[in-house]
């Protein structure tokens, strides 16, 4: 009972081979807990993604384990990972690329639990038009294409999606980078409401900490492939211990013009001692 | 002969466009394909005469009513010869299309989706395939298998396969790289539903458009075949082998050239019309031109005041778009000023306006959009719908632009040193050598490490924080007086864009230049503003000092804007959430007319 | 760049063999036709037989190709099997009639083509449809009965220009030059369409690139943007059509010099196959590709020093 639902070992991820090959995450080590949310956070490049699609099995890893609700699934073949699909599920960062324009949302949705037979049609359409309703988006949604759906309905519709086959853990790639602030926070409301319900576990990825410390209850803090502090998200987020997580939260500007003079003081102090971008 | 191929990067991987209802040349294109084909079959039926009967009386006679198209050099009626001539003539053109979509088809996305090895060798093999030389083939198998047309035209389909393949594969690439397949993966969907469920129906548009393209070009090929004679063999018709009788005698009755001739194209160009309409419907329009057309203001601006009052004044300022029902309002009556040495932030959601605004003080709105009112005064002088000539004094020298996104602001196909030093040129009037100083200087101003190397650098070359470093460079060669900032930093790192606000705010410092600055972040605001303009629906709601938008937000909208800010939340409760619309000064005016016509009545 | 075209040459080597073969084992696939063709259905077989022995037909089709290979390392492409000249002799001859409609053809069409796509693209509206028309019909019009038309008209009807033929330079450059205007006019119609085409939809991808937006803010003047922004943008492209068009008209010559009686390499393979003259065809064949391979080498080489890109990479 007390194994973690996913556990990450020496994780290492190389792509393409020879003078190409370059290795995007290495000597990973992860765990998240059932109901739980760990945040991942880093500056562009630093290989957050590269680590959920390895998870999700987009992506192959050159070395380490990964093991998901007690299973080995680091090399799983296709018929292994159709077997856990429904449990471990993911949300893209574009809401523009990850909907395809061709299909109806209901298709969209449906689409998966048809295919792999684990619903029949009249079943998986009833439950389509439910999580439609929790995402906030109602039932007509159905109907309608996603190019018709502004950025953020996009990335709820991507939610419900995720959720059709009530998953056990969602990799959120950045879900909400690329939406507006009153959109974001209403994604994050819902990401949470959803959890408190169903008890899915989360890893959320983003580059901003200030959205990541709101949803998670760890957070690990990547930078050049490796992941260089882990800890309580509090603490990760109040008391730093590494220069690379002080520097994030520091360059992270504050919207208030008396604290952001301050802050931008102990910036330029720690910008002087680093070399510039 | 001519194999086309029009390669249009836009066109491979958008998503299918709503088929609009045909237009009236694609009907007339139907039609002619429907009257050609069924003709062809119909042929023993409905072919007044027998094609091979002649009546050498009756030779060479122009149009008669009983020769509809007239009759050729052995009186045979040309009208029944086209008609029979057309089986073999399209069957060869199907045989030829079939051959190329086809192989086309499956290589394409075979090799596209499955990427790798397998990738590796289609590609390989398409390159072999492509440089030889199809044609020249198609007399080497013309000359062992004589007459054989069908076989060559197999050959012809086969050999063209490759350009289609590569446009197949292409397609499927971009469509394998969107997320919507990567979740379809995730979701445990086999290659081949998702082959068949979602890449093939992206691919699909661009796969009849190059089809319909290579019949075309299959049945130019086939006639010129027939044409020289390798073909179907006289005295059996096929519309080449009509031309090559009907030019033995082209001097005495030219019109015989009229009727096969007349009919190739008019094939040709019913499959090409169709499949550019379709093309255009796959590329979903025309990309517009970023590139603004001259304004048609010659008389030269009005200097009221100059050097005294704001720097910049904008007045009313409303900008539309063309759209099929006349102009639609993008931003509405937005008046704002900017004094001297003043950093002014422009706030608001995405599709306010924002950035409309910044194009519409820069002049550069694009094609399609206009300016609809208003006025921008810059230090006294109006520069809406100004020449290109008036403008060319503000440009570049007095006002300049750096964009949100460094990563596409430059050429690419030019060192970013030659760029700036063309820059250096026009807009602070140095050559040569001088040029090449100030470059070096720029790229040290910019804080860039190694400016001398940075320069020789394209714009791939460069990191996004280095290349948004280079276009402050840019903007500063005519040490401009107000530099307009759209998003200067949105898609960078914090840690970059900590630099970068950092280095604008020192250089406003050194020069003394006023500041635009367009973000959608408080913070961002609160660390350089000194003045913020509010945003919504194309509105401005709200226009104040940082102290005071932070202290004490006016409209209800800019409260909302502050409290879905994710730094003031506790963790493990929810965000406060903007919900519903708020009004705007038009709809406030217009309630107030309401209103006041309702107390008048 | 040396590596590429290292790769350019290694596609090139297996391209040029491969229609080796190819000619050759389809020419063997109907062996002793050449001999009965010569001969006239009429021959006895013992005659046929004894011919195709003189000609070394009766031999093992390896023996023969090797023989053949062998013959054109020295230089050597066989005797025309008709006129019984050398087929060396035949495509020196004949090379430059060939040469020059092509090459002619390609720079009319890439100097129309380019002003018109460039003039469409920029102005866009009825510029941009006119094209459109004028592109669908240069696609669809077949070369040859442009060029039966064009003869009724200028040299029938109007007398103004000879009809057909062909004199080479040398002997006397306006006659050269008149009786190229045809032939090169019909060639060109459907290259200046696909160039067009293909240079209007490369600009207007350039124009609605957003540093267009950017460079014009800051300072630079439409025109200069235009001309050397856009169009060198648009180059890679608007290239590959005018190479792959100079190809195309490779093959237009088979037909075209037949109308207007060209002595060239494409008059050659049209006879060649007519009479089952498979020496010449090969030989024609041969030049044909070895200069196609040779266009796409040079393409290759603009193009990577066009593209910042790949030069980087190679
Ligand atoms: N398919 C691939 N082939 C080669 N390199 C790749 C591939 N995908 C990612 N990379 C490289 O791996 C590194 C990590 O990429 P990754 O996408 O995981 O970063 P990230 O932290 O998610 O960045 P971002 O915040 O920009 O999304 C980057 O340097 C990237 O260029
Ligand atoms: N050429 C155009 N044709 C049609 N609509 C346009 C055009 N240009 C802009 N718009 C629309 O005008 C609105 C305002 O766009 P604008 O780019 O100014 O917003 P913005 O505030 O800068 O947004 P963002 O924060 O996303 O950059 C949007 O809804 C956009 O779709
Ligand atoms: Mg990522
Ligand atoms: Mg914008």
């Amino acid at each position: 009972m007390s194994e973690p639902l996913l556990s990450i070992e020496g994780l290492e991820v190389t792509y393409g081979t020879g003078r190409k090959a370059f290795t995007a995450v290495r000597g990973i080590d992860l765990e998240i807990g059932r109901g739980e949310t760990l945040g991942v956070v880093g500056e562009s490049g630093s290989g957050k993604s590269t680590v959920g699609r390895a998870i999700l099995g987009l992506a192959a890893p050159t070395a380490g384990r990964i093991r998901f609700d007690g299973q080995d699934i680091t090399r799983l073949r296709r018929s292994g990972r159709r077997a856990i699909s429904a449990d471990l599920q993911v949300v893209f960062q574009d809401p523009r690329s990850s909907l395809n324009e061709a299909k109806k949302v209901g298709d969209i949705l449906i689409e998966p639990m048809i295919a792999n037979k684990r619903l029949t049609r009249a079943q998986s359409i009833d439950r389509a038009k439910e999580l439609l309703v929790k995402v906030g988006l109602g039932e007509q949604a159905m109907d309608r294409m996603p190019g018709s759906f502004s950025g953020g309905q996009r990335q709820r519709i991507a939610i419900a999606r995720a959720l059709m086959s009530n998953p056990k853990l969602v990799v959120c790639d950045e879900p909400v980078s690329a939406l507006d602030l009153s959109v974001q926070a209403q994604i994050v409301n819902l990401f949470r409401s959803i959890q408190a319900e169903t008890g899915v576990s989360y890893l959320f990825i983003a580059h901003d900490l200030s959205i990541v410390r709101l949803l998670s209850e760890r957070i690990a803090v990547m930078s050049a492939g490796a992941i260089v502090e882990q800890g309580d998200a509090e603490e990760v987020y109040t008391k730093p211990r590494e220069a690379y997580t002080r520097r994030l939260l520091a360059a992270e500007p504050y919207p208030d013009p008396a604290i952001q003079r301050e802050r931008r003081k102990a910036w330029d102090a720690l910008a002087a001692g680093a070399p510039a971008a | 002969m001519s194999t086309a191929v029009i390669s249009s990067t836009s066109a491979a991987a958008k998503a299918p466009g709503k088929l609009r209802r045909p237009s009236v040349p694609v009907i007339l294109a139907l039609t002619w394909l429907v009257i050609a084909v069924g003709g062809a079959l119909l042929a023993d039926v409905v072919a007044p005469f027998d094609p091979l009967k002649q009546e050498i009386l009756q030779a060479m006679q122009t149009p008669t009513p009983e020769h509809l198209l007239g009759t050729d050099v052995l009186g045979r009626d040309v009208l029944s010869r086209l008609m029979h001539g057309a089986g073999p003539t399209l069957s060869s053109v199907a045989v030829a299309v079939v051959a190329y979509t086809g192989i086309g088809l499956v290589l394409g996305l075979i090799a596209g989706y499955s990427g790798g090895w397998t990738d590796r060798a289609v590609v390989a093999l398409t390159s072999i395939v492509i440089a030889l030389p199809v044609i020249m083939v198609l007399f080497v198998v013309l000359s062992v298998f004589r007459g054989n047309t069908w076989l060559a035209m197999l050959v012809f389909g086969v050999l063209s396969s490759p350009i289609m393949t590569l446009l197949v594969r292409s397609s499927a690439i971009a469509v394998r790289n969107e997320l919507f397949v990567d979740a379809a993966r995730v979701s445990g969907l086999s290659p081949l539903y998702i082959v068949f469920r979602h890449v093939l129906p992206r691919s699909r548009g661009l796969i009849i458009v190059q089809g319909a393209v290579f019949g075309a070009t299959a049945l130019i090929v086939e006639s010129s075949l027939s044409y020289l004679g390798f073909g179907t063999v006289p005295p059996n018709p096929s519309w080449g082998n009509m031309i090559s009788e009907a030019s033995t005698v082209i001097t005495s009755v030219p019109w015989l050239l009229v009727p096969p001739g007349a009919v190739i194209a008019l094939t040709a160009l019913s499959l090409g019309v169709i499949g550019d309409s379709l093309r255009d419907s796959v590329s979903a329009g025309w990309s517009t031109s970023k590139l603004t057309p001259s304004g048609r203001r010659t008389e030269a601006p009005r200097v009221a005041e100059a050097g005294t009052g704001p720097l910049l004044a904008v007045r009313d300022l409303s900008v539309g778009y063309h759209s099929a029902g006349g102009i639609v309002p993008i931003v509405k009556d937005v008046s704002f000023e900017i004094g001297r040495g003043e950093t002014l932030g422009l706030v608001g959601e995405s599709g306010s306006g924002k950035t409309t605004v910044a194009f519409g003080v820069l002049g550069v709105i694009g094609e399609g959009v206009a300016v609809t009112g208003g006025s921008v005064v810059f230090d006294g002088a109006d520069l809406v719908g100004q020449s290109d000539a008036v403008l060319a004094q503000y440009r570049g020298k007095r006002i300049a632009y750096i964009a949100q996104e460094p990563m596409v602001a430059l050429g690419p196909s030019h060192r970013v040193g030659d760029q700036l030093r063309e820059a250096i040129e026009l807009n602070d009037g140095l050559t040569g050598e001088a040029a090449q100083q100030r470059v070096i200087e720029l790229l040290t101003l910019v804080e860039l490490r190694d400016p001398a190397g940075s320069a020789r650098k394209y714009l791939h070359e460069l990191s996004g924080g280095m290349a948004q470093r280079v276009s402050i460079a840019f903007a500063l060669a005519g040490r401009p007086e107000l530099l307009v900032a759209d998003e200067p930093t949105t898609a960078l790192d914090v840690t970059v864009q900590a630099g970068i606000l950092g280095l604008l705010m020192r250089l406003r410092e050194q020069t003394g230049m006023s500041v635009l600055i367009i973000t959608h972040d408080w913070g961002v605001i609160a660390d350089v503003c000194d003045r913020v303009v509010v945003m919504y629906k194309g509105e401005i709601v709200e226009q104040a000092t940082a102290e005071r938008i932070f202290a004490e937000p006016q409209h209800p909208y800019t409260q909302a804007l502050l409290t879905s800010n994710p730094h003031g939340a506790q963790p493990g409760q929810d965000l406060p959430v903007i919900t519903g619309t708020f009004t705007t000064p038009s709809m406030e005016r217009a309630a107030l007319a309401g209103a006041g016509t309702g107390a008048a009545s | 760049m040396i590596r590429l075209i290292a790769t350019r040459i290694a596609v090139s080597i297996p391209v040029l063999f491969i229609m080796t073969i190819l000619t050759f084992l389809l020419a063997s696939l109907v062996p002793g036709d050449a001999a009965t063709q010569i001969l006239g259905p009429d021959a006895t077989p013992e005659r046929v037989a004894q011919l195709n022995a003189e000609l070394g037909l009766d031999r093992p089709v390896l023996e023969q190709y090797l023989d053949w290979l062998a013959g054109i390392f020295r230089g050597d492409f066989g005797t025309s099997l008709f006129s019984g000249e050398p087929v060396s002799r035949l495509l020196e001859q004949r090379f430059w009639p060939t040469f020059w409609l092509a090459t002619f053809a390609a720079l009319v069409s890439a100097i129309i083509g380019v002003t018109f796509g460039v003039v469409a693209a920029v102005k866009g509206g009825w510029a941009a449809r006119v094209l459109d028309g004028i592109g669908m019909l240069g696609i669809s019009l077949p070369n040859f009965w442009v060029a039966l038309l064009l003869i009724v008209l200028f040299a029938g009807t109007l007398g103004w220009l000879p009809a057909v033929g062909y004199t080479a330079p040398e002997d006397d450059f306006g006659e050269f030059l008149s009786r190229m205007v045809l032939p090169v006019t019909a060639m060109s119609f459907a290259g200046v369409a696909l160039i067009a085409k293909q240079t209007r939809e490369s600009m207007a991808e350039a124009l609605s690139r957003d540093f267009m937006r950017f460079l014009q803010a800051n300072g630079f003047p439409r025109r200069r943007l235009i001309l050397k922004y856009g169009l060198r943008y648009a180059a890679i492209p608007v290239l590959a059509t005018i190479s792959a068009t100079f190809v195309n008209h490779i093959g237009g010559t088979v037909t075209l010099e037949s109308v207007f009686a060209i002595p060239g390499l494409g008059s050659m393979v049209a006879r060649g196959t007519t009479n089952h003259d498979l020496a010449n065809i090969q030989g024609a064949v041969l030049l044909f590709t070895a200069v196609i391979l040779l266009v796409n080498l040079l393409t290759d080489i603009v193009y990577t020093l066009l593209n910042p890109k790949v030069r980087a990479n190679a």
